[in-house]
């Protein structure tokens, strides 16, 4: 990798204050260098220098994440399969929008999302606060909760299909030993309202068992994640705030009411839209567990059963790939990515009224 | 905070109770890695396995191409993590230390593109890839995830606190900003630039997306798409399947372990969400 040399081959005089950046003005008045000397050519040669040492990372990011985006705009307004194919206009956009098969795959992802980011909050804010008590052993266990997020949802997903797994499962076994009936887990396509009551249609039986599954083993991989950061942001409450609310004689609930929540609130704000962006664009935990094998389904049918599981990323990835439909697939991806920027600018925006900032500081 | 013994008692069956619940799955992991098949889906279950099946792991090593798949992780992983570091810290130094026209508006520039969420970028990417003759090569692995705008934004708030006076001094005794980069910045960030290098490497260890669309063959594929496809092949033998997430999973939990401290600040100081 060539470092840029700034400057070593615009000046061979020797380095005087007029170079250093920060003080030049008191420098250049001391030194007394003659007006009109390089010095313009010399703020070029460094700015130039400067802009080399971001090139790599800004060309890389140019490429691969701004470039895309316009391209991607490109590639949804034609029929493409390996190649470019007929011009289309927005016909993609409004064949989306008449698909059945997006909008129910948008619904799936709402009661994903809805089932994942509270739960995942909630909890993850119940470990930080049993893991910022005095207790001994803290350490390991903040490591054990942690453990999840560094490793592969792959191989989590295919250990957890295998729990659930409908014929040697360890979930039925737990379901047997207490005489209640075994279930199919994540091939289960009926609703979990319907599978309670009974008798409700396909539709108002709400999510399939299958789908809250994998709604608990995402919570399951990520609650040590926010567990973290609630952590970092219930060290940074000063001791003093604590202190002079117990003298005003406030304890455990209400304590935890009327200080503690509200003043981590930026972090609650801060992880519900990082948790709601994350949980949309979910794709690899749920394809393990609904697409690989151990679940006995294959990689084709990814969000079975009956598609009950085929989150918004799922339907874009199976277009794409399983069908290669590519410009159906990309318009599907940027109507996705709308959505998703009005649903995080709504969260903003909401958010920002309830936010309670500890002295200006955030 | 802790309320006399009562109250510590009831934290820590809560968190151990917290601690098994998510432990449980590696545990039940690995345990089922060593059993023999027939052990393994027998009724009822056992926690430990009766008779150690050692050569679970011979087998599954051997059932698929898991030496190929380990081999192009490791160079797709070290190239993601080389790559990312070596252009985070460039221009992280870039915005902590030098002046340029447009800093500003680069900075922010740079952090917009966080907003393009990864179901944008894929296609286009693939697309692109496919144009440059790069599908199922370690470039198309790689250079698609090697930069990454959260890694610069740590670094420079790590070099943001190298005193500034300390660059200046250097700069007038005649150190050019190449130099003062390797010789001071890079020797007193190394910690920040490990956990950098470290959680990259991470992430493309598990990442399945990209590598699942960026190769077909399987003189290409990753150890997270091997494993999968590995996952369709077994049939009922979860024990090689428990075995082989085993030895896929390792890696990743001994690096974790070593660094730990440094990861979880990492994290929780950006909010990487993978």
């Amino acid at each position: 990798m060539a470092l840029p040399a700034s400057r070593s081959t615009a000046a061979p005089s020797p380095p005087t204050a007029a170079e250093a950046p920060e003080r030049p003005r008191l420098a250049r008045a001391r030194v007394a260098v003659p007006a009109g000397l390089r010095p313009p050519a010399r703020r070029w040669t460094r700015a130039l220098g400067a802009y080399a040492y971001v090139a790599p990372a800004g060309l890389l990011l140019l490429a691969f994440q701004v470039y895309p985006l316009f391209y991607g705009g490109y590639v949804s307004l034609f029929r493409w399969g390996l190649t470019r194919q007929a011009f289309l206009g927005i016909a993609n956009y409004a064949q989306v929008l008449r698909d059945p098969e997006f909008w129910r795959s948008l619904l799936v992802t709402v009661y994903y999302v809805v089932g994942v980011v509270p739960a995942e909050i909630v909890l993850g804010f119940l470990v930080a606060v049993l893991l910022s008590q005095r207790v001994r052993g803290r350490a390991a266990y903040r490591l054990v909760y942690f453990l999840p997020y560094v490793t592969s949802m792959v191989a989590l997903g295919l250990v957890w299909s295998w729990v659930f797994n409908a014929n040697f499962g360890l979930a039925n076994a737990v379901l047997r030993l207490l005489h209640l009936p075994p279930q199919r887990w994540l091939l289960e396509p009926r609703g979990v309202l319907a599978l309670l009551r009974g008798g409700l249609s396909f539709w108002a039986g709400g999510p399939s068992l299958a789908l809250v599954c994998v709604i608990v083993v995402t919570v399951w991989y990520y609650t040590g994640f926010h567990a973290v950061v609630y952590l970092a942001a219930l060290a940074a409450i000063p001791m003093e705030i604590h202190e002079a609310a117990r003298l005003d004689g406030a304890r455990g609930w209400r304590l935890m009411r009327s200080i503690t929540i509200p003043l981590v609130s930026p972090t609650t704000f801060f992880l519900a839209v990082i948790a709601t962006i994350g949980a949309f664009q979910s794709f690899s935990i749920v394809y393990t567990l609904t697409g690989g094998g151990a679940a006995g389904g294959n990689a084709a049918e990814a969000g079975g059963p009956l598609g009950t599981t085929r989150v918004v990323t799922l339907f874009i990835f199976n277009t794409f790939y399983g069908e290669f439909r590519v410009g159906y697939a990309m318009a599907a991806a940027l109507l996705l990515f709308v959505i998703l920027l009005a649903l995080t600018l709504l969260q903003l925006c909401l958010g920002s009224r309830r936010v309670h900032y500890l002295g200006g500081a955030g | 905070m802790t309320r006399g013994r009562r109250g510590v008692l009831l934290v820590h069956v809560l968190l151990l109770a917290g601690a098994v619940v998510t432990a449980f799955p590696f545990l039940w992991m690995v345990s089922s890695s060593l059993k023999p098949n027939v052990e393994a889906i027998r009724f009822p279950p056992t926690l430990l396995p009766h008779a150690w099946a050692w050569h679970n792991y011979v087998h599954a090593w051997r059932a698929a191409p898991f030496p190929r798949y380990f081999f192009n992780s490791l160079i797709m992983s070290a190239g993601v993590a080389a790559s990312v570091t070596a252009t985070s810290a460039l221009a992280a130094f870039a915005f902590a230390f030098l002046e340029f026209p447009g800093k500003g508006a680069l900075f922010t520039a740079f952090v917009a593109t966080l907003l393009i969420p990864p179901e944008i970028t894929l296609i286009p990417n693939f697309v692109v890839i496919t144009a440059l003759h790069w599908y199922n090569t370690f470039l198309g692995l790689v250079l698609p995830l090697g930069a990454s705008v959260l890694s610069i934004f740590l670094l420079r708030q790590m070099f943001l606190g190298i005193p500034r006076d300390l660059y200046d001094a250097a700069r007038v005794d005649g150190c050019a900003p190449a130099r003062f980069l390797r010789a001071v910045v890079v020797p007193l960030a190394a910690p920040g630039l490990a956990v950098v290098a470290l959680l990259a490497f991470l992430r493309s260890w598990n990442d399945l997306l990209w590598p699942l669309v960026a190769t077909s063959t399987d003189s290409m594929r990753t150890v997270q798409v091997g494993l999968l496809a590995f996952s369709q092949n077994v049939s009922t033998e979860y024990n090689l399947l428990m075995a082989a997430a085993t030895m896929v999973v390792l890696p990743t939990i001994a690096a974790f372990l070593a660094a730990q401290r440094h990861i979880i600040e990492g994290i929780s100081t950006t909010g990487l969400r993978g």
